[in-house]
């Protein structure tokens, strides 16, 4: 492969647009050469279920005649990839089961109208863990991350992370219930944001959690999400929890001062189960928004211990409510571990759920308290590094406690609503990328995207792309 | 009485099935204790989020501080 065109591949969206209008590339070129990528590379890393050459080249050939015909757009023409559980009108929407291996919807999903209509191109669909439970079908298999091909991009959004981190697409869109958006993105070293409940809507997703799911965008950069961001948020009618607010601000606020915002550090989060290494890039990193002009003060809030207890009931009664008709029908399509686990839901009493639901209602009252002396709180995104590839092998099932580690530190924000953004803060001396979360306050999304920005500005671990072996 | 339930909805619960089910239940006994001893009494279910309720309630008050 040319340098100029690694260059042109790990280019972010802002700059991909400027070289579109300054003539130096086109959309077709930029998705020839993203389509090659995925030729080349997607075989060591399953990042892709299907890809969709010929649509995307078409709308590669329709961005670049609007463009020449006056239009712009901050996504006109930027290929991007969607996690194979957005619903696409005429191509198959498998969320990575077998259960719907054949499934072609009639319409898209509002996220993807909404994407569509701003001009991107769909490069394809994403793989991603069984419907999004956190556990990968065997006949899908689980992505490899493209810092160490030994280890997985993580879940359950873990296409869209090891094609964005790969420069296999200059975004990608994924869903996050406990944290499948923001955990791959730390694993593999990218921007990903869980947007406020309500913010995105699910209209068009296959669902996980109705009360938890979210729908969000991976990208190089946090000025690429904030573009996603402006495209795809605002009220629809169709998603019942979607929220009259205003939007379309994040990227005019990227650029505002953040000298004086309250930042509270969350210990609890700095060492329960967390590795040494990640510990202190993250502290590193406070300090680091702190020389920026960020006041930060560490605080401890117990109550987080209490977010595995609290939001396992509640993915698993609902997860079960939603996929019992097609359980009495073809339990057989499922993996062995979604299997598991659905049944398991079937036992989740309705005392459980409510003593469940009652603690997420106390845990978003403590995090609204927090909000009156804080403008965001920051911990890790994750406890640890990406795990090894099957480490839980096709077969294994988690139990009770493993579970609580993985979901403990982005579970907490999937229960109250919160945004939180997972920006990398620096690589093991393995090499490994490892994120700082943030999360703010309702509906202000824009506010951690701001402080994010600052931060990665700062920085430069968003330059740092990773060189994959095949 | 699991199988019952399963039987009941026309779904085989196999024996292997049933043993995973009753392994993850045990699993989750301690977190099931957790969540019953930090449920406070005069605490609502939030059932249906109400998050916008609580943004436009800031949002009011805010315009009144100022």
């Amino acid at each position: 492969m040319s340098g100029r065109a690694n260059e042109v591949a790990f280019l972010s969206i802002s700059e991909l647009v400027s070289a579109f209008e300054r003539g130096e590339v086109s959309s077709v070129e930029a998705t020839r050469d993203q389509l090659e990528r995925i030729e080349r590379y997607d075989e060591v890393l399953n990042a892709y279920i299907t890809v969709l050459a010929d649509a995307a080249l078409e709308q590669a050939e329709a961005a670049d005649r609007a463009r020449a015909a006056g239009e712009t757009g901050a996504l006109l023409g930027v290929p991007i990839a969607l996690k194979d559980l957005f619903y696409t009108a005429g191509v198959r929407t498998t969320a990575a089961s077998n259960v719907l291996a054949d499934w072609v919807p009639d319409e898209d999903g509002a996220v993807v109208r909404k994407l569509k209509a701003a001009g991107a191109v769909t490069l394809g669909k994403t793989n991603m863990m069984e419907f999004a439970y956190g556990f990968p079908h065997p006949d899908f298999g689980e992505s490899h991350n493209p810092w160490d091909l030994g280890r997985t991009a993580g879940g359950s959004s873990g296409g869209s992370a090891a094609a964005v981190a790969a420069g296999l697409a200059y975004a990608g869109m994924g869903s996050d219930t406990g944290g499948s958006i923001r955990s791959p993105a730390a694993y593999t070293g990218l921007v990903g944001l869980k947007p406020t409940y309500g913010l995105v809507s699910r209209a068009g997703v296959v669902p996980l959690c109705w009360s938890l799911d979210h729908a969000g965008p991976l990208t190089r950069t946090v000025r690429d999400t904030a573009i996603i961001l402006d495209a795809i948020a605002g009220y629809d009618p169709a998603d019942p929890a979607s929220a009259r607010v205003e939007t379309g601000a994040s990227v005019a606020g990227l650029d505002l001062a953040i000298e004086g915002m309250k930042l509270g550090v969350v210990e609890d989060l700095f060492t329960r189960h967390v590795e040494h290494e990640v510990e202190s890039l993250a502290r590193s990193a406070v300090e680091q928004l702190e020389a920026l002009g960020a006041d930060a003060e560490a605080i401890s809030v117990p109550s987080t211990a209490l977010v595995g207890p609290a939001i396992m009931p509640i993915l698993q009664a609902e997860a079960t409510s939603y996929h019992w008709p097609t359980m009495q029908e073809r339990i057989d399509d499922y993996g062995p571990i979604v299997r598991a686990n659905l049944q398991f839901g079937a036992t989740v009493l309705a005392k459980d759920y409510l003593d469940a639901q009652r603690v997420r209602r106390q845990l978003h009252s403590a995090v609204e308290e927090l909000f009156e002396r804080f403008d965001a709180l920051v911990f890790p995104t994750q406890p640890t590094v990406a795990l090894p590839m099957n480490a839980y092998g096709m077969t294994e099932i988690p139990q009770g406690d493993a579970l609580d580690v993985e979901i403990g530190h982005t579970g907490w924000a999937n229960l109250t609503g919160h945004p939180a953004v997972s920006v990398p803060c620096g690589f093991t001396e393995a090499g490994l990328p490892v994120g700082l979360q943030l999360t703010g306050r309702l509906f202000d999304d824009a506010m951690i995207l701001r402080l994010a920005h600052h931060y990665e500005q700062a920085t430069g671990w968003h330059t740092r792309h990773p060189e994959v072996m095949v | 009485m699991l199988q019952r339930l399963f039987a009941s909805a026309n779904m085989a619960l196999s024996s292997r099935d049933l043993a995973i089910v009753s392994e993850l239940y045990a699993s989750f006994s301690g977190q099931r204790d957790r969540l019953a001893g930090a449920a406070r009494p005069e605490t609502e279910p939030m059932i249906i989020p109400a998050f916008e309720r609580v943004y436009q309630e800031r949002q009011a008050g805010d315009e009144r501080a100022s």
